[in-house]
């Protein structure tokens, strides 16, 4: 058992290394480069281009570099500093730079490291009060609304499907999963802010007091809410017809336990399935909710970084990504094995 | 398993293979082709005339204590956050804002273009305009109270220079120093020591603290230096600090050791920038307390926060522009005036038919300006046909510039030159060719270069293609002589405002009129002239001179200038009688931000009370 979870969690490094070249390979494919800004902005001179790139290392080659090994051949280096020269490319750079724990300089910010952008605190602020812990904050609590929303409201709308309670559910699903979060977000803030004045239509203080994470934390949770909310109540009503739930009423069983024991803990399969990225999903941010509400989360960085074409910057949020998808699911699995000790049993 | 180890294994030794990978130093690369305003002199046409330097302002008497308690605080709203708060690397106008509260160059510039005492209260060019002597004022103190003298500011502009100080954007504004060039061109790259004290020893930048000079060399004689020396490439960056941290210094309010009217309380990134008043700012201690800048990227969430009073300034867009119009309170709050940004429809002047000025000429005719601030722009800017815009020294808003709109005028071009058909009716659209306008493909350009598209259409009666290119490979083709598209949209924002600034530095062969393969070489020289020409008057007849033969050329087409929009709160006393035609970011912000006020006997109740 243990040598099938050591082994799963290891898939992680192949998974992320391959999501770092595919990462990589789309990035350069993509026109344009992290010089080229808005064209609205003030024009810069046409010689610094060529020197930021010279300054930044974007004139190497992207993968290899046979031109720098063959000079260091010529120059009769040691095989050691010839393969050095070969490897001296932009990717391998990267995984040098990672290899160290650092993702490299950023091409937007220039001068700051990509890791100090992710996780540095402001200045004077505790430590934990960076844009990684705020996006990932904000994460949590929407998750924790989420499920205490939706998964009640599912459960509820199974247990008396048909009723005014099931409409309910269904209303409330369909609704706010189809109202886009960016236009939830505008209607609240003109409701609560503009309208009735019990929040600021900007806040700013979010370290200081609670109140500013609620709009945004409700409005991220609500869609999550409402497919979970529906999605629970479908895995609760097909375990509702299973046999061993006729049989464990048949044999006399409180309908509290037939419920708590024998529905619900069956039905949190594929609940937690979608938990698990959808937790991923929540606290690597939202670029629209953190644009929003003023937020200074990773979600806005990212949409940035990618229009600006920071390609450390980039790498460095595609992989965090990627690395709480991979450990979500690795969680996942590890849940089900709770859950079910059948697929504890299961070959990977 | 096996697989899966052998996997695991492959990989950590690729990254430590990696991660032992010393970079190859690249090679040198050859020094490119001389900066725009580089071209070696003929001779200066006028005698040079030492300028009379001005009179060292005195600083005003204490200001007397408000009468009312509480603080004074300008509460600005934002959009954009800045990237980089570095005097020596910074060009947006969101971050030289930032800067210019905290920091006076050499000289200064007014709201009305003026230039005038900053740290140094006098100046002095040589006679034969190869080197200007700045004199750095008595007694000028950071705001920490250290003192100030002339090797500061010998620091800022040695740094802008430093090949070990990386990523810098606006090195080049320097380039006609002494030996500028050489070092700027290092830049990254890793340099001996004793290499790197001779670039330095041959650079025109030398002071001395015991007469409290600064003297800077030219390569040749140049007339506007001064200008150059307000520039936020000559804020003194504290050299303590950058020292310490080459990069990252500026992350941190307390790398600021600010010389300008306010000094930086607290960076929030992304969020908000807090300014306090800076005691020993040689003008005086500001009046307003303490100015907040917060960043919202929402125009209309801006907007909206400044009617429920959260803030006391916010700009004005076309998103908003109607409904302050349709309000009473906020249209006596509303404030539009010129700003200093042209447009113009761009050709690539080497691509047919635009290689023929005639060409040109005919799309500058048939361009409805009108109708472009009218339907496009939302009623913001106003139609024009030159390059300098209102404001500038030297702009000639009244005097024709390129062609003019008209439709009829623009189709009979055609026709006279040679694109019309048979009958001589109309434009042959075989004989023009493809025309392809390529654009950012943002929602709000699609509606404009449909505008665009449809006016020529309407016009020619010949179809055109649009070409929508996401903003960041817009700017990619653009740069490019070679894939800079036959027809686009393009501006330029002032870096100070002189002539130079507007003609030296685009339009020289081998600066950004390189992209649209425009280059005229009588204009190099008339504008190589003007920029060597000591007698600020004199030049600036030059400058027009040489503003008259670009725009008959048609290089692009004119369109019109931009216009600043801001809502001011009336409690806020200054800004409003201080416009500029180059308040990029908020009114005001390059009038004498130290005199500004609030009255508190005005302000509502969700003023700040702390």
């Amino acid at each position: 058992m243990t040598e099938y979870y050591i082994r799963r969690a290891l898939f992680i490094i192949p998974t992320l290394f391959l999501v770092s070249l595919v990462t990589f390979i789309i990035m350069h494919a993509t026109p344009g480069g992290p010089w080229d800004t808005d064209p609205g902005s003030r024009t810069s001179d046409p010689r610094v281009a060529e020197r930021l790139n010279k300054a930044y290392g974007l004139d190497k080659p992207l993968y290899f570099n046979p031109e720098s090994a063959q000079r260091a051949i010529a120059e009769g280096k040691e095989p050691l500093a010839i393969a050095q020269a070969f490897m001296d490319s932009q990717f391998n750079q990267f995984l040098a730079n990672l290899a160290q724990g650092k993702f490299g300089p950023s091409f937007r910010y220039r001068g700051r490291e990509v890791e100090d952008i992710i996780f540095e605190a402001q200045s004077g602020k505790p430590f934990w009060q960076n844009r990684f812990v705020a996006t990932a904050a904000l994460g949590v609590v929407a998750l924790v609304i989420a499920v205490a929303i939706g998964f009640p409201l599912g459960v509820i709308a199974a247990l008396k499907q048909n009723t005014w309670w099931d409409t309910f559910s269904l209303f409330f699903a369909t609704v706010f999963y189809g109202i886009p979060n960016f236009v939830l977000a505008i209607f609240l803030i003109l409701i609560f802010g503009a309208g009735l004045g019990w929040i600021k239509i900007v806040e700013i203080d979010y370290w200081d007091n609670l109140r500013p994470w609620i709009l945004p934390s409700f409005v991220l949770a609500i869609p999550t809410a409402a497919f979970l909310a529906r999605l629970t109540r479908s895995s609760v009503l097909e375990v509702m017809r299973m046999d061993y739930v006729r049989t464990a009423r048949a044999k006399g069983l409180a309908e509290r336990v037939v419920v708590i024991k024998h529905i619900l803990k069956n039905s949190m399969i594929p609940v937690v399935t979608f938990l698990g990225p959808a937790l991923a999903g929540l606290i690597t941010g939202s670029f629209i909710i953190e644009t929003q509400f003023g937020v200074t989360g990773i979600g806005r960085l990212f949409v940035e970084s990618i229009s600006r074409r920071d390609y450390s910057l980039i790498m460095a949020l595609t992989l965090i990504y990627a690395f709480f998808i991979a450990f979500a699911n690795f969680a996942v699995d590890v849940i089900y094995g709770f859950l079910d000790p059948r697929i504890r049993m299961g070959r990977g | 398993m096996k697989k899966a180890t052998f996997i695991v294994g492959l990989l950590l030794v690729i990254a430590v293979l990696a991660a032992c990978a010393v970079p190859v130093t690249p090679e040198p690369t050859k020094p490119p082709a001389p900066a725009a305003t580089s071209v070696p002199a003929p001779a200066a046409t006028t005698a040079p005339q030492p300028t009379k330097a001005p009179e060292a302002t005195k600083p005003p008497a204490p200001t007397a204590a408000p009468v009312a308690t509480g603080p004074k605080v300008l509460r600005l709203a934002r959009g954009t956050y800045p990237d980089i708060i570095d005097p020596q690397k910074s060009s947006f106008g969101i971050e030289i804002e930032v800067l210019k509260l905290c920091y006076e160059g050499i000289t200064a510039i007014d709201a009305k273009g003026n230039i005038g005492p900053g740290a140094a209260d006098k100046w002095t060019p040589s006679a034969d305009g190869k080197s200007m002597v700045f004199h750095i004022r008595e007694g000028l103190k950071r705001a920490d109270g250290t003192a100030m003298n002339a090797s500061d500011y010998e620091y800022a502009l040695k740094r802008v220079v430093d090949p070990r100080v990386t990523g810098k954007q606006y090195a080049d504004i320097v380039h006609d120093v002494k030996g500028a060039g050489a070092l700027i061109e290092k830049e990254g790259a890793k340099l001996a020591a004793a290499d790197l004290d001779k670039l330095f020893a041959g650079y025109g930048v030398k002071a001395d603290d015991a007469k409290r000079e600064l003297t800077v060399s030219f390569e040749y004689p140049v007339g506007f230096w001064h200008y150059i020396a307000y520039t936020w490439v000559t804020y003194p960056t504290d050299k303590k600090a950058s020292e310490a941290s080459q990069d990252a210094w500026w992350t941190k309010p307390e790398g600021h050791k600010c010389n300008g009217p306010y000094t930086i309380k607290t960076i929030e990134e992304g969020k908000r920038i807090v300014y306090e008043a800076n005691p020993n700012y040689w003008r005086g201690k500001a009046k307003i307390d303490r100015i907040e800048a917060t960043y919202i990227q929402d125009e209309v969430q801006r907007f909206t926060a400044y009617t429920k009073g959260e803030f006391d300034e916010v700009d004005v867009t076309s998103a908003t522009l109607a409904q302050v119009e349709a309000d009473a309170k906020l249209k006596a709050e509303f404030y539009r005036y010129p700003a200093a940004i042209t447009t113009m429809i761009a050709f690539n002047n080497v691509i047919k038919p635009f290689n023929d000025k005639n060409v040109r000429m005919a799309f500058s005719q048939a361009f409805d300006r009108e109708g472009w601030i009218r339907d496009v722009s939302k009623g913001i800017g106003k139609p024009y046909t030159r390059w300098i815009p209102p404001g500038v020294p030297g702009a000639q808003p009244t005097v024709a510039g390129a062609p003019a709109t008209d439709a009829a005028k623009a189709v009979e071009t055609l026709i006279k030159n040679g694109y019309g058909t048979a009958d001589g009716k109309k434009v042959d659209c075989a004989k023009l060719g493809d025309l392809k306008i390529t654009y950012a493909g943002t929602a709000a350009n699609h509606a404009r270069f449909q505008f665009v598209a449809g006016n020529f259409v309407r016009v020619f009666n010949c179809p055109i293609t649009l070409e929508p290119v996401e903003s960041t490979v817009m700017t990619a083709l653009t740069k490019d002589p070679k894939t800079n598209p036959q027809i686009s949209r393009q501006g330029w924002i002032q870096d100070y405002p002189h002539p130079q600034n507007w003609l030296s530095v685009y339009w020289k062969c081998d600066a950004f009129a390189k992209r649209y393969s425009y280059c005229n070489k009588d204009l190099d020289t008339l504008m190589g002239k003007a920029d060597q020409t000591l007698d600020f008057a004199a030049a600036v007849i030059l400058y027009q001179d040489a503003e008259a033969m670009l725009l008959g050329d048609v290089p692009g087409a004119p369109t019109n200038y931009t216009e600043n929009l801001y809502l001011l709160k009336p409690y806020v006393i200054g800004p409003k009688d201080n416009q500029s035609s180059s308040d990029a970011e908020w009114i005001g912000e390059w009038g004498p931000v130290h005199t500004y006020d609030v009255d508190l006997s005005k302000v509502p109740d969700s003023y700040p009370k702390k």
